[in-house]
């Protein structure tokens, strides 16, 4: 069969960042073809080369076995050429109706569009794929599930030949999933390929024909379902290559410090984040978690350090129990926290390194009198011992810490962290986007606090770090802790397998 | 700055005046004698209050636009408590004014710090509509309950017995309100840039994640702001009674100072002590547009074109500030 779509020696760059690296990439007409890779591996910059949203810099692209200039393939082309697109975070306007939204698809969006028209093909469709929706109901007043039928719908208008979904079960519960399969079935079925990205194992399995797997913006392979197993994608997915370990001291946990049972929590959706999650971070040790982004770490993180408030369960810190948790709370425990959000939250972005290195522990005696007025002199010289001994590269004291390099600043913020000697320090990728000198001196200071004392938790999505620096690792998957065992006792495989929903015995 | 002058120029030209002129006029009016730069001190004193009030609300990153309103409720505070305790003497009643002043301007911000904190209502609109309620129950007070019974053809309150009022200083109506405005910038500068709840003001403001992550109880503080900034624009407004109209009567109370206000506040960034210079500037446009009106013989209409040429361009011209004009040769 020839192909529909074909991708050949892409390569696209973003600044600093090589994101594909001469990838070839195939669609069969008909076929349902998973593109799966840890995040970071180029899945999405594909997709969006594919849907015309960013342009390639190195490749050829043909279309129905025709050569397109692929340097100039513009977001038009792509839907002329019928390739859609059904992103993460959808399209749609809040406070329209279905029908309008729908009614946006026309790319010709005449001056009086024909609502009549619209609102029969919807029906139509609607019957044919089992795709129920009520065209005058507003897209707020909708489920998650349903404002992914009303881009589906969307996007059949254009007589879509393929059709792109990025990681489309992510936000769905399973049977919204199920349903969901039935329909991309039956769309492959009269011949609409479908590009289907996710992490989760199973459900590739379950639906599609043929899977891609990306590393590090590298082409690793090509292959059918019926020729492979869990197993060896997991293996393709997360690879297999050398790693440091750093020297760590021996492993001699000391009693519990974050102990965490039966929490559960809800997400910013308010649909459930943690599924009465257990969890229990000893003295003198690293704990890695290891998940795909989205199954409940960043809440798992935000309740332990007061951000968001547990629905359910008890939270133990030090032995005191904090359920009822606030950032004022976990701060006073001695919990610290390195944020995801380094710009957003672990500092003040505007102002200078004084106003972030205080920002815990502004209202302690040797910053201030009595709490109200600030020593600004103990806090600059403060301040200047810090950046000493972390080694910062600032250009001023005063001048805002948003434009020190990521590296730098996440110095700031560990120095901050780590300078109150913290009983328990909550981590949360705390390497993502740094180069390996920061990356090495952020695993420095981890392994010192653990020397120290400190329960750690390290939230990562990078296996081979949590390999690397953790004396346990546990699996999240859904909300729920499907497996915790030593770091000695475990391996990249069993790991990406868990953390993609597949059960340890396939091992 | 200067486009400001020359736009303005362009409103005099057309109104058939020599705008060099017309300038000297507007600065002679303002500053020219003892008793010009007194009405200018005079104007101020209210827009100090209005603008140290949002400068205040800006600092958190939070826009009070009921600072009108709150100025009319401190006006109506001070009068309740002039007259509900009438024989007291000035060391007592003075301070119960203001007090009275300033606990109702704080709970006129109240409702939309509530608003903001609980349900995430936009605070420019709840402060906004609030005005209107202030003014219209005001104006019913006047009309109706506390309307003198001595000219009931006007709506205005008998005046203030003697205790309550303050000593106007050398022969001017300029009253120690300027003063109490000067002090409480300088307060305000020093909260914002020596103490740990100027800091936690910053941080909220810059960055309300930041802020609740390093423990700061940030709904805490903006219901504390509101009502703070609340307050001053209350003690505002019964300085203005107090110390220069002398009772509460329709159209002496504000000359829209809630509003002009903010565009102090905006201009001068936040920092209160800018706002000392920035009133006075308002104030001697207002004085000094009053006297082109009896010098020059302008209407009212022409003035107050003037003036918001003059606002419009300075505003456009803090835009402008940020970014260079660089020419590109094609």
């Amino acid at each position: 069969m020839k192909p529909y779509v074909k991708l050949q020696r892409i390569t696209k760059r973003f600044p600093g960042v090589l994101a594909l690296d001469n990838v070839d990439f195939d669609v069969l007409p008909g076929e349902i073809h998973a593109l799966l890779g840890e995040n970071g591996a180029g899945k999405t910059v594909l997709t969006n080369i594919l849907s015309g949203r960013y342009q390639l810099d190195e490749g050829e692209l043909s279309i129905k076995g025709n050569k397109v200039n692929a340097l100039k393939w513009s977001a038009r082309d792509a839907l002329e050429q019928g390739i859609g697109m059904i992103y993460q975070d959808f399209m749609l306007v809040e406070e329209h109706t279905v029908l309008e939204n729908i009614a946006l698809a026309d790319l010709s969006i005449p001056f009086f569009p024909d609502y009549e028209k619209i609102y029969n093909t919807i029906t139509e469709l609607g019957i044919k794929y089992q795709l129920e929706i009520d065209p005058n109901a507003k897209i707020w007043q909708l489920s998650v599930g349903e404002k992914q039928r009303v881009e589906i719908i969307k996007a059949l208008m254009h007589e879509t030949k393929v059709l792109i979904m990025d990681e489309p079960t992510a936000v769905l519960t399973p049977q919204e999933s199920d349903d969901l399969f039935k329909i991309v079935k039956k769309l492959a079925m009269e011949g609409t390929s479908i590009i289907f990205i996710s992490h989760k194992l199973p459900e590739v399995f379950s639906i599609c024909d043929r899977i891609t797997v990306l590393r590090k913006g590298k082409h690793i392979g090509t292959v059918n379902v019926t020729d492979t197993n869990e197993k060896e994608l997991a293996k393709m997915m997360v690879g297999r290559e050398v790693f440091l370990k750093t020297n760590k001291a021996e492993y001699t946990p000391g009693p519990p410090v974050i102990e965490l049972i039966g929490i559960s929590a809800l997400s910013d959706r308010k649909t459930p984040a943690l599924n009465k999650l257990s969890i229990t971070v000893n003295q003198g040790e690293i704990f890695g978690l290891a998940g795909v982004s989205g199954n409940g770490q960043k809440e798992l993180a935000e309740v332990i350090t007061g951000l968001r408030p547990s629905t359910d369960g008890k939270m133990v810190i030090n032995g005191k129990d904090i359920s009822e948790n606030t950032p004022r709370k976990a701060i006073r425990e001695g919990v610290g926290h390195i944020p995801d959000d380094r710009i957003g939250m672990g500092v003040v972005p505007d102002l200078g390194m004084p106003k972030s290195m205080v920002l815990k522990n502004y209202r302690e005696e040797r910053f201030s009198f009595k709490g109200i007025f600030l020593k600004n002199e103990a806090i600059i010289n403060y301040t200047k011992k810090l950046i000493e001994k972390f080694n910062i590269k600032t250009s001023g004291i005063e001048s805002p810490v948003k434009l020190l390099s990521g590296g730098n600043l996440q110095k700031v913020i560990i120095a901050r962290e780590i300078s109150e000697s913290p009983s328990a320090l909550v981590a949360v990728h705390p390497t993502q986007g740094l180069d390996v000198g920061a990356t090495e001196f952020v695993r420095d200071s981890l392994e010192k606090q653990r020397i120290d004392g400190a329960a750690i938790l390290l939230i990562s999505e990078d296996l081979e770090e949590l390999l690397a620096v953790s004396d346990r690792i546990g699996v999240i998957y859904e909300g729920e802790i499907v497996d915790v065992s030593l770091t000695k006792d475990t391996n990249i495989e069993a790991l990406g397998l868990l953390m993609t929903g597949g059960k340890i015995a396939a091992v | 700055m200067l486009f400001a002058l020359i736009a303005g120029s362009f409103v005099f030209w057309i109104n058939g005046a020599n705008p060099f002129e017309a300038y000297k006029e507007m600065f002679v009016g303002a500053f020219g004698d003892g008793y010009s730069l007194s009405e200018t001190l005079v104007q101020t004193t209210p827009l100090l209050f209005t603008g140290l009030a949002v400068s205040l609300t800006l600092r958190t990153l939070l826009w009070n636009i009921g600072a009108e309103g709150q100025f009319f409720m401190g006006a109506m505070g001070a009068t309740w408590a002039a007259q509900a305790f009438s024989n007291q003497p000035p060391w007592i009643l003075i301070p119960l004014l203001m007090l009275s002043a300033v606990v109702a301007g704080a709970l006129w911000g109240l409702p939309p710090a509530i608003l903001k904190t609980r349900l995430q209502v936009n605070e420019i609109l709840t402060t906004l509509l609030l005005n209107y309620v202030a003014i219209f129950y005001v104006n019913y007070l006047l009309y109706g309950p506390w309307k003198d019974p001595r000219y009931p053809g006007f709506p205005q309150t008998p005046r203030y017995p003697d205790a309550a009022l303050l000593h106007q200083y050398f022969n001017t109506r300029l009253s120690m309100g300027i003063i109490i405005g000067v002090i409480l910038a300088i307060v305000l500068y020093v909260l914002y840039k020596k103490t740990g709840w100027g800091y936690k003001i910053q941080v909220i403001g810059q960055s309300r994640k930041t802020a609740t992550y390093a423990g700061i109880r940030v709904n805490r503080n903006i219901v504390r702001v509101l009502m703070i900034s609340g307050a001053i624009a209350g003690l505002g407004g019964m300085l203005q009674i107090s110390g220069l109209q002398h009772k509460l009567r329709l159209g002496g109370i504000s000359n829209n100072y809630g509003y002009t206000g903010i565009i102090i506040a905006f201009l001068a960034n936040g920092n209160p002590l800018a706002v000392i210079f920035v009133a006075l500037f308002m104030g001697a446009l207002l004085v000094g547009g009053d006297s082109l009106q009896m010098t020059m013989g302008f209407g009212k209409g022409v003035v107050h074109m003037f003036e918001g040429m003059v606002l419009f361009f300075v505003l456009a011209g803090e835009a402008f500030k940020r970014y260079k004009i660089q020419w590109i040769k094609k």
